[in-house]
């Protein structure tokens, strides 16, 4: 019951802890999607899968003494994945991206709605 | 050039020690693992110890890592996710210790190399998949098999899916190995410009102060690289434990 008739000193308070709150909140923990971090996390990705698909393959290869039937399929095939992880990732970025917009968005409209 | 940018990286054996003719001799690498582990331990032992409710400076730097990490394993791997903070936690100090003890003059950069950083994802990786198969029994076979594929593309994306599955130890290790190889080399190079234009005469004394200052700005960037590379890392465990508890995402 008390809660809803503040003091001046209070509401005051309230206020500023509000202000300081939304200055404080921009300095989120570095973002990890930087073009250059993008690039090289592709990079990697791209080459694991294949390096994957070759290892992969020459060890079956070996096993059941195919070669090289199953180094060169699974060298496409880890190809692929690379390819496809790489896609993957681009679109995980744009969404993340387009949320990023779409709350920014927000954000500014509440900012202008309290304005008024 | 007297010294060579990747003399850093050389594996010192400081005490030999063979087991079944196997070399597990204690190595430079050894001693700045015992070196971090142990300050880590004064660190986080030292901070905690008073337990203020009010916590001084200290206690705050060990509280912030905490709830860092909490809230990152609560935003990744959801309320289930807390069992396994103990181990992320862990992961990520070790990670970040190694990293930045590594900037250290004289220190030696132990996440320099592949074979430690392969060792901790293969254990991750190894133990991610157990999680799955504990929590989700064969259902968890389902991660290679998305809904929604036509039944003639299914072999080829049952093992296109499982080569990206394998990827994600390589994919872990490399990029934090990659980036502290690089780094230290990077600053190597620099000094060692500083050094040979510093002997070549006046002009070159003035010209070292161009590399002097790279470097300054490179550690910089280093210190950051470090954090981030850490952060990274843990990060990445954190979704891969999701996947392992929740596959159908």
């Amino acid at each position: 019951m008390g809660n809803d008739n503040k003091s001046p000193e209070q509401e005051a308070f309230d206020e500023r802890l509000n202000r300081a709150q939304l200055k404080a909140k921009p300095v989120e923990p570095d973002d990890p999607d930087t073009a250059s971090r993008v690039a090289f996390k592709m990079g990697i990705d791209l080459v694991a899968g294949t390096g994957v698909g070759l290892f992969m393959g020459y060890w079956i290869d070996k096993w059941f003494d195919t070669a090289p039937v199953f180094l060169i399929v699974l060298l496409i095939l880890g190809f692929v994945t690379g390819l496809r992880n790489v896609v993957v990732e681009a679109m995980r970025i744009q969404k993340a991206s387009e949320d990023a917009d779409l709350t920014a968005h927000d954000t500014a409209a509440n900012a202008d709605e309290q304005k008024d | 050039m007297a010294h060579s940018p990747i003399e850093q990286f050389e594996i010192k054996p400081l005490a030999h020690f063979e087991i079944a003719g196997v070399d597990v001799s204690f190595t430079n690498s050894s001693l700045w693992m015992v070196i971090v582990v142990g300050l880590l331990t004064v660190f986080l032992i030292g901070g905690t110890r008073k337990n203020a409710v009010i916590p001084g400076r200290w206690q705050v730097m060990i509280e912030l890592m905490y709830s860092f990490i909490a809230g990152m394993v609560r935003d990744n791997v959801g309320k289930e996710g807390k069992q396994y903070f103990p181990f992320i936690f862990t992961l990520f100090v070790f990670v970040l210790g190694l990293n930045l003890a590594g900037l250290l003059p004289y220190a030696f950069t132990v996440t320099s190399h592949i074979a430690v950083n392969f060792a901790m994802a293969a254990f991750i990786f190894i133990g991610v998949t157990l999680v799955g198969f504990a929590k989700n029994g064969a259902g968890y076979l389902k991660l290679f098999a998305p809904a929604g594929v036509p039944w003639w593309l299914m072999p080829m994306i049952v093992i296109i899916e499982l080569i990206s599955y394998c990827t994600r130890p390589i994919s872990l290790s490399v990029r934090l190995f990659a980036n502290m190889l690089a780094g230290h080399i990077m600053m190597k190079v620099f000094a060692g410009f500083i050094i040979s234009m510093a002997a070549a005469g006046v002009v070159g004394m003035v010209g070292a102060v161009v590399p002097f200052t790279v470097n300054v700005l490179l550690t910089g960037l280093e210190i950051l690289v470090a954090c981030l590379q850490a952060y990274v890392f843990t990060i990445l465990t954190c979704i891969y434990l999701n996947d392992a508890m929740h596959p159908s995402h």
